[in-house]
């Protein structure tokens, strides 16, 4: 057997699989996505053209699930970030049982994101929640953390800014891992060349520790925006999307249209439309903090 | 051939002949079928009551029957056991056999083909369509077995029914129908709280079952106002360690919970979700006795624990068996826990009253579950005996006592029922005044946008007249939909 017919026969198996499992049901999806189609009363599929495109683009309701979703990035992901990084960095000094912190930092992470919720939803109810009783006894008020009245400066619902705390608290250590092993990169002689020099900290962190951890904060911001735009369980269990939709992101909505009105046609069409944003800041990202860099 | 062996023959001949007229004509071995019969169920205690009962007793029934049975039931919490079960039935799998389907659920399920007609199957058991027929409470039968329903009255339905014109797909399943209303009965019937009442409204409180019959919707606003009060301030002679509310209700946006709750108000105030003759909703969920009804309810929510609109099953049984809050309102299915003193603090200080009215109309969302066939069982057979077995009088009545509610009428007025349950007297009379919301197959649409707008309403987003437009906005497109427009 030749050479290319022999690679041909081990790569074919991975090719079928990857057709069937992953590129078969996109094909599909989008193929659905032009139809009209219930699910579960089985009328006949109605094809009917881009017009499930053109009504998503012209529903407000899509427009404000992609409100609540760019709030909800907006707040989450820089605190992943900044505590995320601070974590990091205080790990990667000479402290004393440095490894067990990291250990511990990383439990969140280890947690299945609906027990973090469900853990949460009880740690804040409004009336019965530890954290409120704390807040009582302390100071003699109470917030309600999964309420519509709005947070002070920030502007948005207590409840979505909660949603928001809870995933900064199950994926910040995500954050700490990546940017840990970014730091581990950096040859010591560098760093102690820098201290010789008597660089300040700033310009240390500017010229030599985000140079090499760049690349692969870029990759943890590229995943972590893609994961923040399919949140769903905490916010099921936390909130159930609301009160109202205040806390009702985009991927629920597409969960609300399929699951709640089979609607199948507008939900694939929706979620496409959401590919192809995720595809454009991937493709953002990858410019600016991967390939940016090798350019250089 | 010799004498002997010509005899011999014609004995073998006979002894062949008459073993083969005996095996031809012997009665049939009985052979034993095994089945698994597979029954979908919330996760609560009434699918566990008839869990073991159906274990105990109905595999000895399917024995008469020729069917060895094992029993099993299939668990979802309330939150997602629509998605469970309409997933089972949009993938046409055969896993569930039986399900407790909400009444509203049998519009879609029975336009997709997923559950089976039990008409046939009644006609061939006239004891099974008797009790459904005779038995039942009308609109029982109405709201959670017939469909289409569409223009059928709770006073026509039997009559229909045993001309054989309305389709019928189950039985009563948990006949779970309203809710009573609770409330603390130390606090009504405290002479200084009733004293202080009267000396502000003017009128007193009700202390008997028969008082809280004539209580007006107006009047629980009352109740709730008068008491709550803050931590520190007293109640019923005692200084309160804790704030304490007027009422609670389930206002949160899951599944149909703050539907159920808004519902009992709405159409006590004379309004409709819609004009089911024309599919309409402009000028009835949006009417003005509908808009007054809304207003109404923002002013109970004054009067709720903080946090109305997450207010959940949970939320509202903690806070009413914790002793903090003055009235409810519960399905009778999950009331047993208020006087059950090692979960409630307050176990022996409950009131059960029935729904109050408006202007004497009165009105309690239905509740429960029709049980129904899958179209897609492969033990259809031993299915719908189960379901034969499962209406039987003894079955009903055994059940009835056990979960203190059932649709049959010969045992509702029962001395023994009444007797067996709290609230018992109260669902009995409230039963009558059940009613249901849509059942056609867009129903979940329909219930989605209500709950999105109710819970942004109890939220204080959409003031309540807003509110009410908005839900007659959504819901004529959604019915536009279904009219095929």
């Amino acid at each position: 057997m030749k050479r290319k017919t022999l690679t041909w026969f081990f790569v074919i198996p991975a090719i079928l699989y990857l057709f069937i499992i992953n590129l078969f049901p996109l094909l599909w999806a989008l193929g659905l996505s032009f139809f009209k189609y219930n699910l579960l009363t089985e009328r006949t599929p109605k094809f009917v053209g881009v017009d499930n495109y053109g009504q998503l683009f012209n529903d407000p309701n899509v427009w404000l699930r992609m409100q609540i979703t760019g709030k909800f990035i907006l707040i989450s992901l820089p605190l992943q970030f900044i505590l995320g990084t601070l974590i990091a960095f205080l790990l990667y000094t000479e402290l004393y049982g440095r490894r067990l912190l990291l250990t511990l930092f990383l439990i969140p992470l280890l947690i299945a994101p609906v027990a973090s919720a469900l853990f949460f939803r009880f740690l804040l109810d409004a009336n019965f929640g530890l954290v409120n009783w704390v807040l009582s006894e302390l100071f003699g008020w109470k917030i309600y953390w999964l309420g519509s009245e709005k947070v002070p400066i920030l502007g948005v619902e207590y409840a979505l800014l909660t949603v928001a705390l809870v995933e900064t608290w199950i994926w910040t250590p995500f954050i700490t891992l990546m940017v840990t092993a970014g730091l581990s990169t950096i040859p010591k002689s560098v760093l102690e060349q820098a201290s010789i020099d008597n660089i300040s900290l700033l310009d240390k962190f500017r010229y030599i520790v985000f140079p090499y951890i760049k690349p692969i904060l870029g990759l943890a911001l590229i995943l972590r925006a893609m994961d923040a735009f399919k949140t769903f369980d905490t916010i099921y269990v936390l909130t159930a999307g609301g009160p109202g939709v205040s806390t009702e992101i985009i991927t629920f909505y597409i969960y609300k249209l399929a699951f709640q009105g089979w609607d199948f046609g507008s939900a694939s069409a929706l979620s496409f439309g959401i590919l192809v944003i995720i595809l454009y800041l991937t493709t953002i990202f990858l410019d600016y903090f991967i390939f940016k860099g090798e350019e250089e | 051939m010799s004498r002997n062996a010509l005899f011999a023959i014609v004995i073998i001949a006979i002894l062949i002949v008459g073993l083969g007229i005996w095996y031809a004509t012997r009665p049939p071995t009985p052979t034993v079928k095994k089945v698994t019969l597979t029954i979908a169920s919330p996760e609560w205690t009434p699918g566990k009551v008839i869990e073991q009962y159906s274990k105990e007793e109905f595999t000895e029934y399917a024995k008469q029957y020729g069917y060895e049975v094992e029993i099993r039931f299939d668990y979802s919490p309330w939150g997602t056991y629509y998605q469970r079960l309409s997933s089972v039935f949009a993938a046409h799998s055969s896993e569930i056999d039986l399900a407790f389907s909400d009444s509203q659920w049998i519009g879609e399920f029975a336009e997709g083909g997923h559950i089976i007609k039990i008409n046939d199957f009644l006609d061939k058991n006239p004891d099974l369509k008797k009790a459904l027929l005779e038995d039942t409470l009308e609109n029982i039968l109405l709201y959670y077995c017939v469909y289409p329903r569409r223009g059928i009255s709770v006073d026509e339905v039997v009559d229909l029914a045993k001309q054989g014109k309305v389709d019928i797909w189950g039985v009563p399943g948990t006949a779970d129908s309203n809710h009573p209303l609770f409330y603390r009965k130390d606090l009504f019937t405290h002479p200084e709280e009733r004293a202080a009442f009267k000396a502000k409204y003017g009128y007193d409180l009700p202390q008997t079952y028969e008082d809280w019959k004539k209580v007006d919707w107006v009047q629980v606003r009352d109740f709730a106002e008068f008491f709550t009060r803050k931590k520190g301030e007293k109640l019923a002679g005692e200084v309160l360690e804790e704030d304490f509310y007027g009422i609670v209700l389930i206002n949160a946006k899951d599944y149909d919970y703050i539907s159920c709750f808004f519902l009992d108000v709405f159409w006590s105030w004379g309004a409709e979700l819609w004009d089911e003759e024309t599919m309409t909703a402009e000028g009835y969920v949006n009417s003005p006795q509908a808009k007054e009804a809304a207003r109404f309810y923002m002013e109970l929510v004054k009067y709720m624990p903080p946090g109305a609109p997450s207010i959940d099953y949970d939320a509202l049984i903690t806070t009413f068996a914790e002793g903090r809050a003055a009235m409810t309102s519960l399905w009778s299915s999950m009331a047993g826990i208020f006087f059950d003193p090692s979960a409630s603090k307050v176990a022996d200080k409950i009131g059960v009253a029935v729904m109050p009215h408006h202007n004497g109309v009165r009105y309690t969302v239905l509740g429960g579950q029709p049980l129904v066939v899958s179209a897609y069982s492969k033990n259809q057979e031993v299915a719908l005996l189960y379901l034969k077995w499962f209406y039987s009088d003894d079955v009903q009545k055994k059940l009835a006592l056990d979960l203190g509610f059932t649709a049959r009428k010969s045992i509702l007025n029962t001395p023994e029922f009444m007797n067996s349950h709290p609230w018992t007297q109260a669902y009995v009379e409230n039963a009558k005044y059940a009613k249901d919301f849509w059942n056609i197959p867009l129903y979940s649409k329909l219930l989605e946008a209500q709950q999105e707008i109710l819970n942004a309403m109890v939220a204080g987003q959409i003031p309540p007249d807003e509110a009410m437009d908005l839900i007659a906005q959504r819901h004529e497109e959604i019915l536009k939909e279904a009219k095929g427009g």
